[in-house]
């Protein structure tokens, strides 16, 4: 595919087929980049240190031979894809690789045109192979630590909705506490779910500190400055139909970034004006009643703000767009499609493939 | 006994007791050409005993006397005239009656039904009174007060008398749990009248008396059988009872509610006297609630019932009935808005889903004890609010005033100002964002089609 650049990795002891390779792509260093190795060893080596688009290996080599070299580093690669070189003798023992995961093999000697034309053909099958990969497995958007924090934070902040949200129409929710101590039900439940959520805050704080998913994930979602900026007024030109090209976001968009911080945001503040309230007794006995009645204002203002942006904003963001609409299935199974990756979040796909992000034909299709 | 039974067999009696005496009769010499004083009497010709005897001549009087031998115009003393002879029935009854009890000190038949004018207790006109003035006779004290009284004034034919109250034959002390008029069973009678729909008495009232069985004070009686518990008379009185709420007599004239109630009460009267309802009661002011507008009357409940006026999740509309009345507010100067900053509160709020343990006016300003936040002896008093809010809130023993906010703030310079500043701040940031959410997802529903269209 054009403008990328493959990066080869030939393994054989022979220097004259080392050499052929060097002169056939050398020429095109935005396509190609050939690094070299002499012996199934020092090839592993390589591709122990550095990652490869396509693998060359001799069969027949001092040492480890090239079956053994398939073997382990498709093992230590499963992301690159083997080839086989071979002399005439030993054609079986390449159909026998190919049997071990290769993706074609060239019979030596072989000239300029030969090579060139074997090396951009399994370059296209394996753009095909990615594709296809891509399309059927998807991007891992949400790891699981994710998937699973996002999902305590619904059902916690579901929760604490239903049962705090009759307060402020106890009039309307009059008939629907049917039994008489329902209401102190309302206030236990509120609170074993504000407990929950302030375990998830604890547990997310380890995460984002403490693991490496989480490190990269923060470090991801921390705010770029003018460049998120950017990012966000160009959608909102391009939403309104004053620019004719969608800014190209990263992992995270700024929109993305918003949420995530109103998040941390909305609940260090219903927490703190919440447990102003639930130890209102403690409270009162440090400080004055005023405090009481800000925790009271600030945490029932929040909480109108926080549903209505979840209800609103989130869900349509994220669920209800054009073309997402009922759901999408992210915040389940933690994956995002090749599409939607290529739309939402081109920088990112990327960033991951080395690859551009275009999507083939579909709009083409679409219209 | 049907009514056709009845009449066969006092017509049977009266032929075997003509036939008993009729030989004895002398026409000769009719017992009313000397007697002439009972001829003359009125309530005998009116009596149903003229019929007996055949109705005729002497019959009528020796069906009570008996024969005499007449002589020169005169004849021996006739034996002791004997009823039970005829009313077989009315001495049983009698015997065990509180009158039976007393032996011959007791008033005799005659004493309450007359002699010659005997008349029947049966739909006489001037009945009630008729019947009064025979009690009367012995009973006068009594009768005073009943001749004032509305049962004793009142034109209604049907009016209670004695009787009705107490019974006929089988009186019985009203101490006696047998007895019609005993605490126990009282309101039993006083709503043989008063439950009935026909007598012309208000529909209200006849409601009254049906709520009273299901209130905590006929229940306490009908079922607890508790003695002490409020019936009938204890409101209304008995003898003396008064109709019209006007009246001074009546015990359950507005300004005498609280002592009436107060007779048992007696406690939570002393309560009331020195709350901020019951001084200007004392001096005449009527507009403050008494017990029944709190408590309500024939259908008063324990605060622990959940349709009663002062349960928990009832008291604030209770005490509303009179504090969100703009007329009353002003006149006494409370300030406005008291009830509904409570139920815009968590207390409110939680209270009108169904919460009884969140507090409710009582639970501050208290139920009986009700002062003004000035009296320092007031619950609501600021140096009294550490214990008053430590009932519920762990507060108790906080020397620090909490003074430093109001409850039910609703004026500007009642309220800190930060609470309401971060309220507008919320406002105008909720404001913006929805609007801003809102015209982007229109935007992008807009761009998202027209993409999709190829547009």
């Amino acid at each position: 595919m054009a403008g990328t650049r493959r990066r080869l990795l030939v393994i054989d002891d022979e220097e004259v087929i080392r050499e052929s390779f060097r002169k056939v792509f050398e020429g095109e260093p935005d396509r190609w980049e050939v690094v070299v190795a002499p012996s199934g060893e020092a090839g592993l080596e390589r591709l122990r240190e550095e990652t490869f688009d396509l693998v060359f290996t001799d069969l027949k080599m001092p040492g480890m031979g090239g079956l053994e070299v398939l073997a382990q580093g498709r093992r230590l690669r499963p992301d690159a894809d083997f080839a086989m070189m071979t002399g005439y003798a030993s054609v079986e023992s390449a159909v026998d690789a190919m049997k071990l995961g290769a993706l074609d093999y060239i019979e030596k000697p072989f000239g300029p045109e030969e090579l060139r034309a074997f090396v951009e053909r399994l370059a296209g099958l394996r753009e095909e192979r990615i594709r296809v990969t891509e399309e059927r497995r998807g991007f891992l958007r949400f790891t699981r630590p994710v998937v699973v924090q996002h999902f305590v934070m619904v059902v916690t902040f579901t929760l604490l909705a239903l049962t705090g949200v009759p307060l402020f129409f106890p009039e309307t929710f009059r008939g629907v506490f049917f039994f008489e101590d329902s209401s102190y039900l309302r206030g236990l439940i509120h609170r074993i779910a504000a407990v929950a959520l302030m375990g998830l805050s604890t547990y997310h704080v380890g995460y984002i500190l403490y693991t490496e998913d989480g490190n990269r994930n923060f470090r991801a979602i921390l705010p770029r400055v003018p460049g998120d900026l950017k990012e966000a007024w160009g959608n909102i030109l391009y939403t309104f139909g004053l620019r004719r090209e969608k800014p190209r976001a990263g992992q995270y968009t700024f929109f993305e970034k918003f949420e995530y911080f109103g998040v941390v945001w909305g609940t260090l503040v219903m927490v703190l004006s919440g447990l102003v309230l639930w130890f209102t007794d403690q409270v009162l006995r440090v400080a004055p009643l005023w405090v009481v009645d800000l925790a009271k204002v600030v945490h029932r203002y929040e909480a109108i703000l926080a549903i209505l942006t979840i209800a609103i904003w989130h869900m349509y963001n994220v669920h209800w767009r054009p073309g997402v609409f009922p759901m999408s299935r992210v915040w389940l199974t933690g994956r995002i499609t090749r599409e939607e990756m290529i739309e939402e979040h081109p920088l990112w796909y990327e960033a991951l493939t080395g690859r551009p992000a275009v999507a083939e034909g579909h709009e083409e299709v679409r219209s | 006994m049907n009514g056709r039974h009845r009449v066969v067999i006092q017509g049977i009696a009266g032929i075997i007791v003509s036939v008993g005496f009729a030989p004895g009769v002398r026409a000769e010499a009719p017992c009313l050409d000397c007697h002439s004083e009972v001829a003359s009497d009125e309530g005998f010709r009116q009596s149903p005993h003229q019929r007996l005897g055949g109705g005729s001549g002497n019959g009528p009087c020796v069906a009570c006397h008996g024969d005499v031998e007449v002589t020169d115009d005169e004849h021996p003393k006739p034996p002791r005239v004997d009823c039970v002879r005829c009313h077989q029935k009315a001495p049983e009854a009698l015997k065990t009656s509180v009158h039976g009890e007393a032996g011959d000190d007791g008033p005799s038949c005659v004493d309450c039904h007359g002699t010659h004018d005997v008349t029947s207790s049966q739909g006489n006109h001037g009945r009630h009174r008729h019947i009064a003035s025979h009690c009367g006779a012995c009973h006068d004290q009594e009768w005073k007060v009943f001749q004032k009284s509305w049962h004793g004034q009142s034109p209604a034919e049907q009016a209670a008398t004695c009787s009705d109250c107490h019974g006929g034959h089988g009186i019985r002390r009203p101490t006696d749990p047998q007895s019609t008029v005993h605490r126990l069973t009282q309101a039993e009678t006083c709503a043989k009248c008063h439950s009935r729909t026909d007598l012309g008495l208000p529909p209200e009232s006849v409601q009254a008396v049906k709520d009273y069985f299901g209130s905590v004070h006929g229940l306490a009686i009908s079922r607890s059988g508790l003695l002490v518990s409020a019936t009938c008379s204890d409101c209304h009185g008995f003898h003396d009872i008064q109709h019209g709420r006007d009246s001074e007599r009546n015990r359950i004239a507005r300004a005498r509610i609280p002592e009436t109630c107060g007779k048992c009460h007696q406690g939570v009267l002393d309560l009331y006297r020195q709350s901020v309802h019951g001084r200007p009661l004392e001096e005449g002011n009527l507009d403050v609630p008494v017990c029944t507008d709190c408590h309500r009357s024939h259908t008063i409940q324990s605060h622990y019932r959940a349709e009663s006026s002062t349960y928990a999740s009832q008291v604030s509309a209770t005490c509303l009935k009179c504090h969100a009345q703009a007329v009353l507010l002003n006149r006494y100067g409370i300030p406005e808005a008291r009830g509904s900053t409570y139920l815009e509160s968590y207390h409110g709020a939680s209270a009108k889903l169904g919460d009884t343990r969140v507090a409710n006016c009582a639970s501050c300003h208290e139920a009986h004890d009700i002062r003004a936040h000035t009296d320092p002896q007031a619950s609501t008093y600021p140096d009294n609010l550490p214990k008053t809010c430590g009932k519920c809130h762990r507060i108790e023993d906080v020397t620090r005033p909490l003074k430093t906010g109001r409850i039910h703030a609703t004026l500007a310079q009642e309220r800190h100002w930060l609470p309401g500043l971060v309220e507008r701040i919320y406002i105008v940031a909720l404001a913006g964002m929805m609007g801003f959410f809102l015209s982007y997802i229109v935007a992008h529903v807009v761009r998202s089609t027209r993409k999709r269209h190829g547009a």
